[in-house]
């Protein structure tokens, strides 16, 4: 069990007066020095599920545990054990970087010289060791995500929970974050990370869950879940507009695992959809509805996800 | 718990030290009621008698009150702004007691409430003679700080209650505004309770200001030492508990 950094047994939390759960009994285990992605859509139970893990609220059913402390009971224990990036930009922008990671440090005990080291040492992992007297209000959008996950590693945690870090940043900070988190881990942190950014996952994670409507839909390495899920996924538009005989033709098709209408236009998935573009373009034309349009996604976790919820990721 | 109530209060201190408008508020406008309200109404008091009370023994504790219990609003803003950024959740998710972070949301206040009581008493003592108003003389300083403690507790614990039921910052606006004029009103701040009719003096010691009031009277007008003033400032301690035990009853710690 030593690998072990994280496990949640059929984790549940349904909020009061809610009539379905946020989080519906998800288990998983994450291991040492992991960077394991939490996929999935705004009000997917991402949140939720991190701030259980955070102790910020009580699961209402099931349990986790972090380095073997239950977050349920064993809370301090589990607290300094974890560093938590909260989705919002948790700093006051009124104080400096280097004097907003003095009161976090303060907040886990630390004080003096050690206290100073830590917080010399989180700026430059964030790159921001020259503008610690800077004022946090004067920072860009992506340096301001950044003094946001120094504040979650001061006191050194085993796990480092992210919530949503890249939300809102330019491309050079999102690498630069990106980056970090993938050195942290290969220092040994475990990383959990939130986001509904499919590239990222695939970029950085070892293991993703995808999750939606608080379930656990899949969990595997981003390669697997492509090559088990993934597909391709074409979109093709026509100003006629997608009659249901016309869909059904198209399920219809050899070599076709779906169609579904999204938005204005008709979304075919299929193993390889080139190969069936021409056989798809007839169906089309039979039904009166000439193209107007065509688009393909290649196989990816963002089509990974289309195939295991029929929604898009990002609305 | 004392390290933790002391970086949250260094916190909010160094972020009070730049909030200029906030500043003022706290004391700029209870200093200007105090030289304004003795010197446009000293005639109303008439003449400087011992062991009656007059236009400066009444406008600066009075206002000084205003002052203390006008720190509420600033408190509540200040818990309803760390929900806002996110950094309350900070808080909830490091290895500390909710009781020490409310403790550390109240003491850089009653610290800032103490320098107000200060700063106010000094006007009264200073500034005021300079004016042509009768020099206020202040009885038992440890009295003096003992009702002035109590109430800043009240006044805190005000603040708390009123973050707990308020979910928007015009929610705070205008439950703060309400409840800290109207309780100074009927409190005697604005009208001294002895000129009240009988119903309406009565109904002012529903507030911690009348309470408040008469111990500071008994002390500056009345030469009382610390034993005699102890029933009102268990009443100020009263209504601190019944403030807190409210806020903490229905506060939303998330």
């Amino acid at each position: 069990m030593t690998d072990t950094a994280i496990e949640l047994t059929r984790l549940a939390k349904t909020y009061p007066g809610a009539s379905s759960p946020a989080v519906a009994e998800i288990s998983f285990t994450v291991g040492k020095g992991e960077v394991f992605g939490l996929l999935g859509p705004n009000g997917a139970g991402k949140t939720t599920t991190l701030s259980m893990l955070a102790c910020l609220l009580p699961p209402s059913g099931g349990g986790a545990r972090i380095a073997g402390f239950d977050v349920a009971v064993e809370t301090r224990q589990v607290k300094r054990r974890v560093g938590l990036v909260p989705q919002e930009l948790a700093v006051y922008p009124a104080l400096s970087a280097r004097d907003n990671l003095r009161f976090f440090g303060r907040l886990y005990g630390l004080w003096g010289a050690a206290l100073a080291a830590r917080v010399d040492e989180a700026l430059e992992r964030v790159g921001l060791a020259d503008r610690g007297k800077d004022r946090v209000e004067t920072f860009s959008g992506g340096m301001k995500r950044r003094v946001n996950i120094a504040a979650g590693l001061l006191h050194r945690p085993e796990v480092l929970l992210l919530d949503e870090p890249t939300v809102g940043v330019d491309p050079q900070s999102r690498n630069f974050i990106l980056d970090g988190i993938a050195r942290l881990a290969a220092d040994g942190l475990t990383v959990v990370y939130s986001t509904h950014y499919m590239e990222e996952a695939e970029r950085i994670c070892s293991r993703v869950a995808i999750v939606d409507q608080g379930r656990l839909l899949a969990l595997d390495t981003p390669a697997a879940l492509v090559a088990a899920f993934g597909g391709g996924v074409l979109s093709v538009g026509t100003e006629a507009g997608a009659t249901e005989a016309l869909l059904e033709s198209l399920r219809r098709l050899p070599d076709v695992t779906d169609a579904v209408r999204r938005d204005d236009a008709v979304a075919v998935r299929a193993p390889q959809p080139l190969r069936v573009l021409p056989r798809i373009l007839e169906a089309f034309a039979a039904a009166g509805a000439p193209v107007t349009r065509l688009e393909y996604a290649r196989p990816s976790l963002e089509t990974v996800f289309l195939t295991l919820t029929g929604n898009r990721l990002r609305d | 718990m004392t390290r933790t109530i002391a970086a949250i209060t260094l916190k909010d201190l160094s972020l009070l030290r730049n909030d200029r408008r906030g500043l003022g508020n706290l004391f700029f406008m209870p200093a200007m009621f105090i030289v304004v309200m003795t010197l446009a109404l000293g005639k109303m008091w008439g003449p400087d008698r011992p062991g009656h009370p007059n236009a400066v023994t009444h406008n600066v504790p009075a206002w000084t009150l205003f002052g203390v219990f006008f720190i509420a609003q600033q408190l509540a803003g200040s818990i309803l702004e760390e929900k806002k950024l996110g950094t309350f959740r900070r808080l909830l998710a490091a290895p500390v007691s909710r009781g020490a972070v409310l403790l550390g949301k109240l003491v850089p206040y009653l610290l800032l409430n103490v320098a107000q009581v200060t700063v106010m008493f000094a006007v009264g003592v200073l500034v005021l003679p300079l004016l042509g108003a009768p020099r206020l003389a202040l009885g038992s300083p440890l009295a003096l700080a003992a009702i002035s403690l109590a109430a800043s507790l009240s006044a805190t614990g005000l603040g708390v209650l009123i973050a707990a039921l308020a979910k928007t910052n015009e929610q705070i606006g205008g439950l703060g505004s309400l409840l800290v004029v109207t309780m100074a009103a009927l409190g005697g701040v604005m009208v001294p309770h002895r000129v009240m009719p009988e119903m309406m003096s009565r109904l002012g010691l529903l507030t911690p200001h009348a309470w408040a009031l008469r111990a500071y009277e008994d002390v500056l007008v009345h030469g009382a030492g610390l034993g005699a003033v102890l029933p009102g400032i268990a009443a100020l301690l009263g209504f601190a508990a019944l403030f807190f035990g409210v806020a903490v009853w229905r506060f939303r710690w998330e």
